[in-house]
């Protein structure tokens, strides 16, 4: 029998969860759309090619290198363990941590590797969230424009790190019981696993996905439409009432 | 903060008839304000978008040379900023309407008012913020926003109102009239007649002329060797010009505080030059000026039909096209350049005053930080009151720490706005240099 607890936090929640964090996500974004750009507003000097400048901004975030570089170290470490951790669940729980054999290591050595660069990801996160709040708490100016959401989203996503790092190397978890849970949930005959250390991850998960849409965290969206919109050259809506 | 009794607020104007907008209680104000930012959330992209994207990295503080030179918590870009968004989350988003107190919403109140009107008449507009902001959040977008709304509640400093005001009558914004313009330019001629020998005009009004040039009016009285550099050089060049009377303003103040004058400024000029039958305008030393040509009259005014470029464009291409000759030996002096916020993050005149200083001056420096990364003189979008003098020279210090370094004599300034400003700034901040027009260099180097 499953508790009743588990069954709503990992077997109703998720269904929440997905449902307002697409909604909000891409809802904001089409409203963003819909306003009109009534003046050029271009910063000059233009990238000579928009894309490549967002690109380049989201693999070495270039504007904080040349800004604040000890933010840039926890920023970029950040989000790059990020983008890691995110990739690793996606193939690491898809393929049981095997993702590694189509790059001719074997089964055991692929589930090491995939131990290893979770472990990294892991800790970098942890390392680069310790000093982010660190940064905040202590340096004036940035103590000066935080609220408290801003440490709660900070507080939440250390949460998420340590139950992801705690089941990572204080347990052994077993991936094929989580990708069974996760079949259940798209068959929509959802079976939470009994992993309790799990259940919390997930939840806390689920906290930051359900704020998402409605905080700073949109701000992964907004870049893209910031830096186009301030980065392509003489950007502007036709006027109204025109055809 | 205040200072040795000076005022932190710009005075207020009481006679806003100009506007034509009707007049909103002072209790009302509040309320009305949210709904003129809920109606702007919807027109504007720019604007909308930056109360929801900022991560508060915090990234921007250091980078802000209000916030460096006052060393006041709000004039941070993102908290400056925030003077609006805590009121953007209040009234229109969900966690807002929740749990203000968890994301920093704040009810619209007397006091937020009073905040805006100190703190968003310590923002330059210079959008310096922009260039050092992951997410490229532009304040002046904000800061013109704020203002807009502080307008149509009856908000207004009486120095950019007083502008405004002269501009409409006399169509500059020292309010000389014509008469007196016609005084200034023959005693500018006689000048010229007497140091050169030649008899070169400053046309006015004059009829199917190539180019209308649009000084600033401060060109006439504050700072005549640009106007003088303008006029050897269009002469030098064989190029037929003429300033017109009814509008020697190249500064659009609509652009600090309402788009209605904004646009008003520039249907003035199109009108001047539609009525000389000119070919094309050049817009004289003025930064949003020419932001305001470049980038918004296109939308703003209905039909554009002049090409128009800046001066300095103007003289670069003289100097490329073999049709000026200069000698730099007449400038001798250590120069350096600021590149004024307008230009260079604004509308993208960069390399332009550098190509000609490189020709008519002997001993060019850069300064550092420079080009879109240049600190602002402290005196953009309009801040040159003189009641917050003490204020503007806190505004300058970044600018004036980066002029200090280079040792420079004479620091070229090719803005009216940055003429104005940078010696007051340099002054309070210790530091001797001379600031001068690059058209007045231009002007001492040419060849006749």
């Amino acid at each position: 029998m499953t508790n009743p607890l588990a069954f709503l936090v990992a077997g109703i929640l998720p269904y929440v969860t997905a449902l307002v964090f697409v909604v909000g996500v891409v809802g904001t974004m089409m409203r963003w759309n819909r306003v009109r750009v009534p003046l050029r507003i271009t910063v000059t000097p233009a990238p000579s090619n928009v894309v490549a400048d967002i690109a380049y901004e989201l693999l070495f975030f270039k504007t904080l290198f040349r800004s604040t570089r000890a933010l840039w170290g926890g920023g970029w470490v950040f989000h790059v363990c990020l983008a890691l951790a995110l990739i690793g669940h996606v193939f690491g729980i898809a393929v049981l941590a095997h993702q590694f054999v189509a790059l001719g290591a074997s089964a055991s050595q692929s589930e090491q590797l995939s131990a290893f660069f979770g472990g990294i990801a892991g800790l970098g996160m942890l390392v680069a969230l310790l000093y982010l709040l660190y940064r905040r708490t202590s340096v004036r100016a940035v103590q000066a424009i935080s609220d408290a959401s801003d440490y709660l989203v900070l507080l939440l996503v250390i949460s998420i790190v340590l139950t992801g790092n705690y089941m990572r190397f204080f347990m052994q978890v077993d991936l094929a019981e989580i990708r069974d849970y996760l079949g259940s949930l798209f068959t929509l005959n959802p079976a939470p696993p009994a992993n309790a250390m799990f259940l919390v991850h997930i939840f806390f998960v689920q906290l930051l996905l359900l704020y998402f849409p409605y905080s700073k965290l949109m701000h992964s969206c907004g870049m893209f439409f910031t830096r186009w919109l301030m980065g392509k050259r003489d950007l502007v809506s036709p006027r109204e009432g025109a055809a | 903060m205040t200072t040795g009794g000076t005022p932190i607020k710009p005075f207020l104007a009481k006679d806003l008839s100009l506007l034509g907008l009707p007049e909103i209680a002072p209790e009302n104000r509040p309320r009305k304000a949210v709904e003129l930012l809920g109606e702007m959330k919807e027109q504007i992209r720019s604007l909308r978008l930056f109360m929801d994207s900022c991560a508060k990295c915090g990234a921007c503080a250091e980078q802000c040379h209000s916030y460096l030179g006052t060393q006041d918590p709000n004039n941070i870009p993102a908290a400056r900023v925030d003077l609006v968004r805590k009121v953007y989350k209040r009234y229109y988003t969900t966690m807002g309407k929740i749990a203000p107190g968890i994301v920093g919403a704040e009810d619209a109140t007397q006091e937020t008012l009073e905040q805006w009107y100190k703190y968003f008449w310590q923002c330059n507009e210079c959008r310096r913020c922009a260039v050092f902001c992951p997410m490229k959040i532009d304040t002046a977008e904000v800061t013109i926003a704020a203002r807009q709304i502080m307008t149509k509640l009856g908000i207004v400093p009486k120095f950019v109102m007083g502008i405004a005001n002269n501009m409409h009558k006399t169509g500059n914004n020292m309010g000389i009239p014509v008469l007196a313009l016609k005084d200034s330019v023959e005693f500018l001629e006689q000048e010229m007649l007497e140091e050169t020998g030649k008899a070169i005009p400053i046309p006015v009004d004059q009829e199917g002329a190539d180019v209308l040039y649009n000084p600033s009016s401060s060109d006439f009285f504050a700072n005549p060797d640009s106007m003088i550099g303008a006029a050897k050089m269009f002469y030098a060049a064989g190029t037929t010009w003429t300033i017109s009377s009814d509008i020697v303003e190249t500064a659009n103040f609509g652009l600090f505080f309402d788009k209605g004058v904004m646009k008003e400024h520039s249907n003035r000029l199109l009108n001047a030059a539609r009525k000389l039958k000119v070919k094309r305008i050049v817009g004289g030393e003025c930064g949003h000026g020419w932001r305001t040509w470049k980038m918004f009259t296109p939308e703003l005014n209905d039909r554009v039909e002049f090409p128009i470029q800046h001066a300095v464009e103007e003289a670069m291409q003289y100097l490329q096209q073999g049709r000026i000759k200069v000698d730099p030996s007449a400038n001798p002096e250590k120069v350096t350049l600021h590149d004024p916020c307008n230009m260079a993050r604004g509308a993208g005149i960069i390399e332009e005053p550098r190509y000609v200083l490189g020709r008519v001056v002997e001993n060019f420096v850069e300064m550092y930080p420079n080009r879109e990364k240049s600190f602002c003189c402290g005196g953009g979008s309009g801040i040159l009151m003189d009641e917050i003098k003490e204020t503007r020279i806190k505004l300058g210090k970044a600018k004036a720490d980066s002029v200090r370094a280079t040792g420079a004599e004479i620091l070229v300034a090719p803005c009216a706005i940055c003429k104005a400003q940078l010696p007051v700034a340099m002054e309070g901040n210790g530091v001797e240099v001379t600031v001068k027009g690059l058209l007045d260099l231009v002007g001492n180097a040419i060849v006749l």
